[in-house]
Formats: structure tokens, C-alpha cells, sequence
């Protein structure tokens, strides 16, 4: 299980939260990692005045994320996450 | 903080042709009373609008500032224009006042009687002639307790159907049995009140004879609401105020991501953000035992105040489950509000990329509050 925080204070969401929100949850569901990824918002971090929006990912902090970018964030942290569980559970 | 609420409400309709209701109704709340007064004008139309607009206007600016009931007859006296085809100036008039601990004085001159329900019976008054000059006003004293209520009406609802469904109309005996009949704790003042007339229209098979009008007042605890909306500027406070939102005794609300983490923090506790409320313009809400509320802060509260100044009376329905509907709900269902402001600066809102939303809170604030006030409601705003 890999657990996703968006940052959805008031910096965050002007800087485009609420549409990450949305790219993420369609990724979930295109990919069925449903049981796999857990996305949650999170109030304030704290990181209002770093680029983008701040999302967490498995405890790491993340800055200057977007919609346009987040796939790729995806890709990297999550897809790959997922395939070193997987390996530790073969 | 008051001990008992007057929830106030009126309907009328006026006389069938007429633009303009010949009745009229007056309302004022201060922290220590509720005063309203109703009144019947000369004639209908625009004429007795102006005479009944006039008399309660007087009456509840006059008695507001305490002065002697005399002293309010004589100026109505002097005042009401005089009509040129009946050669008289004259309006009736009821007034209620009620203190806060529900002592309440009541003056009527004219106007059917009032009615007292308590425990869905209609209550009898003892009332004492007043002479004022050559009117006649009957005045009195009475204690008010918690699911009172006091109901006024004018002579259109009592002369209701009058020669048609009704040969004398509803009655005033009859409108008693109504009420003792229909009141209940849980309806509100504003449903009764447009209760009394919808009937009044359906007696009078909606050839309504006489300009009509039902007030209603019902006494019920204040319905009180707490929103801490910013960390105060020494931090040192923070449990302080954390402590008086857990144990202020009404609704809980608390706007703004620090603020919520704060008393996360000092609860030891965690938020959780529900999802479900996302919207592309207010940020989702948070949940966390033991308040009612907890959204996002100065975008929520601006979205709030926009809804807010758009709002018309009559449409307080208010539907929607994002942050910003929420706390405007939980806002306009509130008699008492209390409203914490904090005044710590949040580095993020100097960004300027970010200005023209992040604009002052405590301005929003201080609008939002004036918008509540214009509503009747009774706000408090403090910062720290």
C-alpha cells in the first residue's frame, strides 16, 4: 500500500490541488491499484511558499507538483514503490 | 450571553387589488431585548402603509430608547399625517418587548388581542386600561419561558371568509383553537406565521377583504455558534484558545489549515480530509472529534461572504456539501455568534503571485460579521 497526501490549504489549492486530485484519482482507476494506493488530502504543511503544489508521498515531501507534471511523479514514485513491494513479497 | 431567544417572523397579504399592504411590521433586537410592533393603517393601499410604517417605526425607535409609553402616544399623535377625507390620523398598534431573561411588556391599542401559547394552550391575560390622552391602550406585564410563543395578528385574519365560507369571519376564538392545534415545538416561527395567512387567503377564497398580517414570536434557547478563524500572534495562546472553542457551549467551527492543525496539535488528535466535499473553487473539509466544522480559511470564508452578500431573504436553504455551503449553513441556522480572528501572519498570503486571492482575512471577517448583523443575528468578533 502506498499512501498519496495532497496538500489542499488554501497556497495549494489556488496552485492547483483540487486538479491533481482529480489526474490522481483517474489514474487509480484506470491502472485498478484501488487496493493498492490510498489517496488522502492533508490540511496545511507548512510549504505555502515553495513552487507548485506539496504532495507527500510514502512520508516524502514533494514540491512543485502539478497537474501537468503529475503523472510523471506517478510514474516514479508510486509505480516504482509498488514494484519494489512487489519484489519484496516474491 | 442572553438565556432566552425571541424568534421573530411575519407573513401578510395585502387587501385583493392593492399593490402595497395597509399593515405594517417593526423589529428590533438589542443584546438586552426583542421589541416588535405591528400596526394596522387607515384604510389600504399606499395611504395606510404610510400611517402603519410610520406608527411602528415610531413605536419600537421610541420605546428602544426607553421612553415612557406616554410620551410614544403623544408623538404618534403629532406626528401621523391626518387623513383629508375622514379628517383623522390614525393606526393601531400592538408592541412587544421582551428582555432576555423573558420578562416582557406588551401594548395594544386597537388591534385584536395577542395570543399566549404555552403547552399548546391558549393562555389568558390579565390586561389593564391605560388612558393616554382619549385613546385607550391596554398594557401588561408577563413572564415568558422557553417554547412560548406570542402571536399577533391584525383584523384581516380575524374577519377572514367574513359573509362568504364564515358569516363573522375566523374568529378570534377560533383562531385560538387554530393554534392550540397546530403550534408545535419543532416548527419554526416563520412556517406559523405563513401557516395563519395561507389560511386567511383560503377563507377569503383569495378575495382577500382587508390588508392581513400574522407575527409571530417564538421563545426558544439562542442557538449559538463559535468560529475560530486564524492562530492567535503569540502562539503562547494557542491552548487557550483551544480550550474555549472545546467548551463553548454551542456549534464549533474552525476555518483555516494552521488554525485547524493548532488544535489538532494541542487535542492530540488527527484530521482527516474528506474528500467527498472537493470543489473546483473552496478546498475540501477536514473532520476532527469534537467540532462541527473545520474547512480551509481564507478561501472558504471569501467564498462564504460572496454567497452571502448574494443571498435574498426567503432563500436561506442552503444546499451543497463543499466547505463554503457548510459553513454558511451552519452560519445563517445561528441566532449568536461568536467569531475569533486571529492575528498571526501567514508567510504563504505575502506571496504576491498569490495577493489578490489571499486578500486580508480580518477584512472578510469584518464583512461577513456585518452581513450576519444585517440578518439579525447577534456576532461577537474578538482577536487575538
Amino acid at each position: 500500500m502506498v499512501t498519496i497526501s495532497v496538500c489542499v490549504g488554501s497556497s495549494c489549492h489556488l496552485k492547483g490541488a483540487y486538479d491533481i486530485i482529480r489526474v490522481c484519482e483517474e489514474m487509480i482507476e484506470r491502472l485498478g491499484l484501488k487496493d493498492k494506493v490510498e489517496l488522502k488530502g492533508t490540511f496545511c504543511l507548512g510549504q505555502c511558499t515553495e513552487e507548485g503544489v506539496t504532495v507527500v508521498i510514502e512520508g516524502e515531501t514533494l514540491h512543485g507538483v502539478s497537474a501537468e507534471n503529475f503523472e510523471k511523479v506517478f510514474a516514479e514514485k508510486v509505480l516504482q514503490k509498488l514494484t519494489e513491494e512487489n519484489r519484496g513479497n516474491n | 450571553m442572553n438565556e432566552l431567544f425571541v424568534e421573530f417572523a411575519y407573513a401578510q397579504i395585502p387587501k385583493w387589488g392593492e399593490e402595497l399592504c395597509g399593515d405594517s411590521v417593526s423589529y428590533d433586537r438589542t443584546r438586552d431585548f426583542t421589541i416588535f410592533s405591528w400596526s394596522d393603517g387607515l384604510g389600504s393601499g399606499v395611504k395606510a402603509n404610510i400611517l402603519s410604517t410610520l406608527t411602528s417605526r415610531i413605536i419600537v425607535s421610541m420605546l428602544r430608547k426607553n421612553s415612557p409609553l406616554e410620551e410614544v402616544i403623544e408623538t404618534l399623535v403629532e406626528t401621523l399625517p391626518v387623513c383629508k377625507v375622514r379628517k383623522i390620523a390614525y393606526s393601531t398598534f400592538s408592541v412587544v418587548q421582551v428582555a432576555s431573561n423573558g420578562e416582557a411588556y406588551v401594548a395594544e391599542f386597537d388591534n385584536p388581542p395577542i395570543f399566549w401559547v404555552r403547552n399548546n394552550r391558549v393562555m389568558h391575560l390579565e390586561r389593564h386600561k391605560h388612558e393616554v390622552g382619549k385613546k385607550v391602550v391596554l398594557d401588561f406585564n408577563m413572564r415568558l419561558q422557553k417554547n412560548d410563543w406570542i402571536v399577533g395578528i391584525t383584523d384581516g385574519v380575524v374577519h377572514a371568509g367574513i359573509g362568504g365560507l364564515w358569516n363573522l369571519g375566523w374568529r378570534w376564538e377560533k383562531i385560538a383553537s387554530f393554534l392550540e392545534s397546530t403550534v408545535n415545538e419543532h416548527m419554526d416561527a416563520k412556517t406559523l406565521a405563513q401557516k395563519i395567512i395561507d389560511t386567511t387567503r383560503k377563507l377569503y377564497q383569495d378575495h382577500v377583504g382587508d390588508d392581513a398580517t400574522c407575527v409571530v414570536a417564538k421563545i426558544r434557547l439562542p442557538r449559538r455558534l463559535l468560529l475560530w478563524a486564524g492562530p492567535p500572534e503569540d502562539p503562547a495562546q494557542d491552548e487557550r484558545i483551544v480550550e474555549r472553542v472545546m467548551t463553548f457551549p454551542g456549534k464549533k467551527v474552525v476555518s483555516g489549515g494552521t488554525t485547524g492543525n493548532i488544535l489538532a496539535r494541542v487535542l492530540k488528535k488527527e484530521i482527516r480530509v474528506d474528500l467527498n466535499s472537493l470543489a473546483q473553487d473552496v478546498p475540501p473539509v477536514g473532520m476532527l472529534e469534537g467540532v462541527d466544522l473545520l474547512t480551509e480559511g481564507i478561501l472558504t470564508l471569501a467564498a462564504v461572504l460572496k454567497r452571502l452578500r448574494k443571498l435574498q431573504s426567503g432563500e436561506e436553504t442552503i444546499r451543497g456539501q463543499d466547505g463554503a455551503s457548510r459553513l454558511l449553513r451552519l452560519l445563517l441556522e445561528a441566532d449568536e455568534i461568536v467569531i475569533i480572528g486571529g492575528r498571526a501572519i501567514n508567510p504563504a498570503h505575502q506571496n504576491p503571485k498569490l495577493s489578490g486571492e489571499l486578500s486580508l482575512k480580518a477584512r472578510i471577517l469584518e464583512e461577513i460579521s456585518e452581513e450576519l448583523q444585517r440578518r439579525g443575528k447577534m456576532v461577537t468578533l474578538e482577536y487575538y
